[in-house]
């Protein structure tokens, strides 16, 4: 511990993960425009930096809490805190080249645009600490809380556009997750109500100490609570049929937007799932059968919409409905490989989405705003860097070796088969073909024969911020393919911990 | 005090009555306001029975009545006449009444089905928990019935409104930085949703909902 220095405090360093990114979104509109985004990009790289060090202390010294218990740094926590940061960092790097660079042969939208920069650093910086109080509060009604405090700094980023169709996404967004978390916050009052006569009104708030009264809470207040919590947190995660918000927000969104959304902010809500699932899915199993038989259902929705799609970035939100469909399957197989399938497939699938998107943008960026499929074609010659990264997402996706979407969907269809849940797990695989089409499709359709539309000959690569945040996600999934054994101290103790058979 | 907590209790449900269906936007405010009064009065009721609660009365009271009435009031300029409903207004009547009356009903005769101790079994808790999600469904049907922004953000206020108030009986004793911080959630989520409107209703030239379908999920 002493070789953290003033980082070996126990409550210092996930107050430091809070802290950073806020003290520069307040920052950011004291300094002049081209500091800006250098000040974005600083902040989010120390946030990785401490979050990474927060994770090396956890590999070696095991979880801690702080604030007396009110965040939890386990396995878990510590894991999506480094996956939150090293996301926001590669967006944070995009959107340096890219906010600047859009609507350039449009001077009025230009210039409304850069009015409203700040805020979209501002607030980006906003949703990257409330993601993190996401995953390390321990407080079950803050879990909440800190849960619709996500959509509220996310919805102006989903409608920073500031067109019609922007503003509709985000009214639409907004009102959506709002209405649908509210059963969630039943769900955890109700949980709350049930432990505290047995913890104490404070005790009960701590989500690690459910654990210890679950077998006294009366099993129907914990079957509602955990249905409600699955209402509200899958209809943010964009579980079928929870999921009508999903196309919409990613479309709408700016690039970088839409690559958060897709490769975090739908994922944080698992983690609610996985901190109370593991709780009493061992105890009722029918919760486990309910979870996996949505996580089929929206694996086989997300899919027949994606392959349906002509727009680029809604193929890809509706291929993120699917994808998070195996997440449902392999947690809801209850036991504790299928835990860590879906900590793996988490991780995995947030690298490869935020991968697929920004490469999106980056061909938008580079071909006029173009995203129908019908109309691109060809751009593997002029963008051959966001060519070769949109390459390892799109095999990422589709479940080839060598990325990280290998080990992942392998250790879904694996943990199906351990239940012996066959019928799921002839599901999950009919998906992956499904993937694998809709994958071939837009490699054929955006990067691959000739341009479909004038204009596209003249296309150039991405500015160089663009393509390094791209290559970065690239490398991780490789990384993440070649050696999956890498989560292995930070989701292998998550998965541990959970006392799961 | 039973007695007392059981009118006001109904209150609630009438005043919400009023706020789905009254067609005159600012009548809907006050009615929002008037139950935002008796939603602080019933909270102060039961803090005869949990002193802390009285830090949540003084919440609400600044949060529902001052703060969100306010934004509501701003967000309705000189335009006082709800765009026209999905559904016309006896039938939407009917339909509102035999809701509420369902849901309370059903829930108050099956307190044990929603209740985590046998206390919020009892009165006046069990009527509580059924006013709480009587509200709920009444915001719901509004949201999903009303083509008017304002009136869906009132539909939301009414939603949270009722989980705001089951906290009397099932999480009366949650301290203080949990229940500010669960009003500021709403509280921010009013302002976004109603400046959000205010920017639709600038491209469109109104608050009809109904024309946002560029979009179809």
């Amino acid at each position: 511990m002493s070789g953290f220095g003033w980082m070996g405090s126990a409550a210092a360093l996930p107050l430091s993960l809070l802290g950073v990114p806020l003290l520069c979104a307040a920052l950011i509109g004291l300094l002049r425009p081209a500091a800006r985004a250098g000040l974005w990009v600083a902040g989010s790289a120390l946030t990785l930096v401490l979050a990474a060090v927060q994770a090396a202390r956890v590999t070696w010294s095991g979880p801690f809490p702080a604030l007396g218990g009110e965040l939890l740094v386990d396995g878990l926590a510590a894991l999506l805190a480094l996956l939150i940061a090293f996301v926001a960092f590669a967006c944070s790097l995009y959107a340096a080249a890219y906010l600047p660079g859009l609507h350039s042969g449009d001077p009025d939208r230009r210039a409304a645009l850069v009015r409203r920069l700040p805020l979209f650093q501002a607030l980006f910086l906003i949703l990257e600490t409330t993601l993190l109080w996401v995953v390390m509060t321990n407080n079950i009604v803050l879990l909440w809380v800190a849960l619709e405090a996500t959509t509220l700094a996310s919805a102006l980023l989903v409608s920073f556009y500031g067109d019609a169709r922007a503003l509709e996404a985000g009214f639409k967004y907004l009102l959506l997750l709002t209405v649908g978390i509210t059963s969630a916050f039943f769900g955890c009052v109700l949980l709350y109500a049930a432990a505290q006569p047995h913890l104490g009104s404070e005790s009960a708030l701590l989500i690690s100490n459910l654990r210890t009264v679950a077998g006294a809470i009366p099993p129907h207040i914990a079957l509602i609570a955990t249905v409600l919590l699955l209402i509200g947190f899958g209809t943010k995660a964009g579980l079928a049929p929870f999921h009508p918000w999903v196309a919409d927000a990613h479309a709408e969104a700016p690039a970088v937007m839409s690559a958060f959304l897709s490769g975090i902010i739908i994922k944080v809500p698992f983690v609610g799932l996985l901190r109370v699932w593991s709780v009493f899915g061992p105890r009722y199993p029918e919760l486990n059968d309910t979870l996996m038989a949505l996580g089929a259902f929206t694996l086989v929705a997300g899919g027949i919409l994606a392959v349906t799609q002509d727009d680029l970035k809604r193929l890809f939100a509706y291929s993120s409905v699917a994808q998070v469909g195996f997440i449902a399957v392999a947690l809801g197989t209850g036991h504790e490989f299928g835990y860590y399938a879906a900590l793996f497939f988490l991780v995995s699938h947030a690298l490869t989405k935020a991968l697929l998107f920004l490469s999106a943008g980056a061909v938008a960026f580079a071909a006029r705003d173009r995203r129908s499929l019908a109309t691109l074609g060809g751009l593997a010659r002029r963008l051959p860097v966001t060519a070769l990264c949109a390459g390892a997402g799109l095999c990422s996706l589709a479940g080839l070796p060598p990325f990280s979407g290998f080990p992942a969907k392998f250790g879904v269809v694996l943990a199906a088969a351990e239940s012996r849940a066959w019928v799921v797990m002839a599901v999950t695989l009919a998906a992956s073909l499904f993937t694998m089409a809709y994958g071939v499709r837009v490699a054929q359709q955006v990067f691959l024969g000739a341009p479909r539309s004038p204009g596209l000959e003249e296309a150039r690569e991405v500015p160089a911020p663009m393509w390094v945040a791209m290559l970065m996600l690239a490398a991780a999934t490789l990384l993440l393919g070649l050696a999956p054994g890498l989560l292995d101290p930070l989701a292998g103790l998550a998965a541990r911990m959970q006392g799961l058979p | 005090m039973e007695g007392v907590i059981r009118t006001l209790s109904l209150t609630l449900i009438l005043t919400s009555f009023v706020v789905v269906e009254v067609r005159s936007l600012r009548r809907a405010l006050l009615a929002y306001m008037a139950q935002a009064l008796v939603m602080v009065a019933v909270i102060a009721c039961f803090a005869a029975y949990h002193p802390a609660l009285w830090i949540w009365a003084a919440t609400a009271f600044v949060t529902k009545f001052a703060l969100i009435s306010w934004m509501l009031a701003r967000a309705l300029g000189g335009d006082d006449r709800e765009c026209a409903p999905r559904v016309g207004s006896l039938a939407s009547g009917v339909i509102v009444a035999v809701l509420a009356a369902t849901v309370y009903s059903l829930l108050h005769h099956s307190a044990s089905f929603l209740a985590p101790t046998p206390l919020a079994e009892q009165e006046p808790f069990r009527t509580n928990v059924a006013v709480s999600l009587t509200l709920l469904f009444v915001g719901l049907y509004a949201i999903v019935t009303r083509r008017d922004a304002v009136k869906v953000v009132l539909g939301v206020c009414l939603m949270e409104n009722g989980a705001h108030l089951s906290l009397v009986s099932l999480a009366a004793t949650l301290r203080e930085t949990v229940l500010i911080g669960v009003a500021t959630d709403v509280v921010v989520a009013v302002y976004l949703l109603l400046a959000l409107a205010r920017a639709i209703e600038r491209h469109l030239g109104d608050r009809d909902t109904s024309r946002l379908v560029t979009l179809r999920g």
